[in-house]
């Protein structure tokens, strides 16, 4: 579920003193809702375990001798 | 005798060295080329013949008092300006930062400027970094040298034209979403993105800090692969930095078989949505590797849809969070169509961004175990057309309209998100004349084998960049 137009146009308004045109709030609207169609399809996929932020880990990368994480 | 503009940066390395030419006349061959086409082509936002005469002085004396300058000794180098050397401003392509002088260098810079390196100025980009076409509003658009009504592709659009044009053998740009290996498909030149982490960014203007890479672009894989012997490695004051010391550089560019090398052909990933010229090329490169001894592989990429909209939403939430302070003050000074992408940012839930930077461990460990465990790279278009008209927003592609935009970055953000090496390579040309390139994807923290596969590549002249010596 997100704001709808009018609730993008109220937080950019508080965020930035500033008004959305149409052309903006349909392409707000269009990257968030694939966004969160996306998290609901994650949310169905993922692990419990897996750590909130990704970085590369030396867990990537296999067959190194002698590799060392920082 | 060959022109100098025409060494690689190997080839300038060793024949300073012998003193059987100055760092001062490499510089000053070099810079010429950068007066007289740099302009033509947008291709620099500073560039200062003091600094780069003053520089190339200092190393021809260190050579003079018997000292070694460093691996990279008197190599002209280009950097995209969103990266600090010190006294210049970092203009990032924007108005915004245009006085925004740097009062100390990057890792970046201070790691070229101790190997001897001689960086020549500044390189012109797409505003903030946010754009695959090279189109800029305040520095003039990036022009492609192979017909300058064309764009470059970006966001390191000035990274890509310098190099094909030689007024620089090695220029530096940054990759979210493809940002040097889309201009270097589109300009003829070899770009490689390195895995995350292996290159520093302290003192490097961030567009998404989680996908964010800084890498070289050359005509050759050798003068890549000597770049990034002298740029990896750990460094603490970047976050995302990780130990590299296993990684060999310069031992894996050697000339051999390729019968132990299984290269996966990723037809489902492109096919589709790529023009006929270029897609036929990929299965023709496919079928001269298999003849070579690579064993060649179909596979498919799982879960791309999820990954390409978990990738959109970390790009655009940390965009935001970047720029609200400049939005908020500066608003009308942004690029409008810049501005325009990065918005949906500010509005992106905190849970799918969390939810997608979790996902994206999950994903990127798959593709390491299931894909890599099959191939040791990779092989796919780099972009899926050649270089567009820089006035085109949409272009059809196989009977279909298509923004233009969104086709640039269709096949190289992907490889942000996973986090891996990815190196482009010119393949080919369309009937105008337009250079496309090969993408090779490699295993995270195998830059080094990805390369040395690249090589053995470019030795084979299945891939080979060509100069452009007049416009």
């Amino acid at each position: 579920m997100t704001l709808g137009k009018d609730g993008f146009q109220k937080v950019w308004k508080n965020l930035f003193n500033q008004s959305l045109d149409e052309k903006s709030l349909s392409g707000i609207e269009k990257i968030l809702s694939d966004s969160v169609e996306s998290e609901k399809k994650i949310s169905d996929i993922i692990s419990s375990d897996i750590e909130p932020m990704h970085k590369i880990s030396f867990q990537h990368s296999h067959g190194r001798e002698n590799a060392k994480d920082n | 005798m060959q022109k100098i503009t025409n060494f690689s940066a190997f080839h300038i390395v060793s024949s300073i060295k012998k003193k059987e030419i100055s760092a001062i006349e490499v510089s000053e061959a070099f810079l010429e080329r950068c007066k007289s086409i740099g302009e033509k082509l947008n291709t620099w936002i500073a560039l200062d013949e003091e600094t780069i005469l003053n520089r190339a002085n200092e190393i021809d004396k260190l050579l003079k008092d018997g000292k070694d300058p460093g691996p990279l000794c008197g190599v002209p180098i280009g950097i995209k300006d969103l990266i600090d050397m010190e006294n210049f401003p970092t203009t990032s392509g924007s108005l915004i930062e245009k006085d925004s002088f740097a009062n100390s260098d990057s890792t970046i810079v201070s790691k070229l400027k101790n190997a001897g390196a001689n960086i020549f100025g500044k390189l012109n980009l797409h505003e903030f970094a946010f754009g695959p076409t090279g189109l800029n509003p305040h520095y003039g658009d990036q022009k492609n040298p192979w017909d300058p009504k064309h764009m470059t592709g970006g966001s390191s659009g000035g990274s890509g034209n310098s190099v094909v044009t030689s007024q620089v053998p090695i220029s530096i740009g940054s990759d979210t979403g493809g940002s040097i290996r889309i201009p270097s498909s589109l300009c003829g030149s070899f770009g490689l993105k390195p895995t995350l982490g292996l290159v520093s960014k302290f003192r490097c203007m961030p567009l998404s800090w989680s996908l964010d890479t800084l890498g070289p672009l050359s005509m050759s894989i050798e003068d890549c692969s000597l770049f990034m012997s002298v740029v990896s490695g750990f460094d603490p004051q970047d976050p995302y930095s990780i130990h590299s010391d296993h990684i060999d550089f310069n031992g894996k560019l050697k000339k051999n078989d390729l019968q132990k090398t299984r290269v996966g052909h990723a037809r489902s990933f492109y096919e589709k949505n790529t023009d006929k010229v270029i897609s036929s090329r990929i299965n023709e490169i496919a079928q001269q590797i298999s003849k070579l001894g690579v064993e060649v592989i179909e596979i498919d990429i799982p879960e791309l849809d999820i990954a390409y909209d978990a990738c959109t939403s970390i790009m655009v939430s940390e965009a935001a969070a970047v720029h609200e302070k400049r939005i908020r003050h500066f608003a009308s000074k942004y690029d409008p169509q810049v501005i325009e992408r990065i918005k949906p940012g500010f509005f992106v839930p905190a849970t799918s961004y969390i939810q997608s930077q979790r996902f994206r461990g999950e994903w990127s460990q798959k593709i390491t175990n299931e894909i890599f465990a099959k191939v040791d790279a990779i092989l796919a278009p780099t972009t899926p057309i050649a270089a567009p008209l820089r006035s085109e927003h949409s272009v059809f592609l196989n009977g279909e309209k298509k923004e233009t935009r969104g086709l640039l970055i269709s096949l190289t953000r992907i490889w942000n998100f996973y986090g891996g090496p990815s190196v482009s390579m010119p393949i080919g040309k369309t009937e105008q004349g337009l250079p496309f390139g090969a993408q090779l994807m490699g295993r995270i923290l195998e830059d080094d084998k990805l390369l040395g596969l690249a090589y053995n590549l470019e030795k084979e002249k299945i891939c080979e960049a060509e100069r452009i010596s007049e416009l």
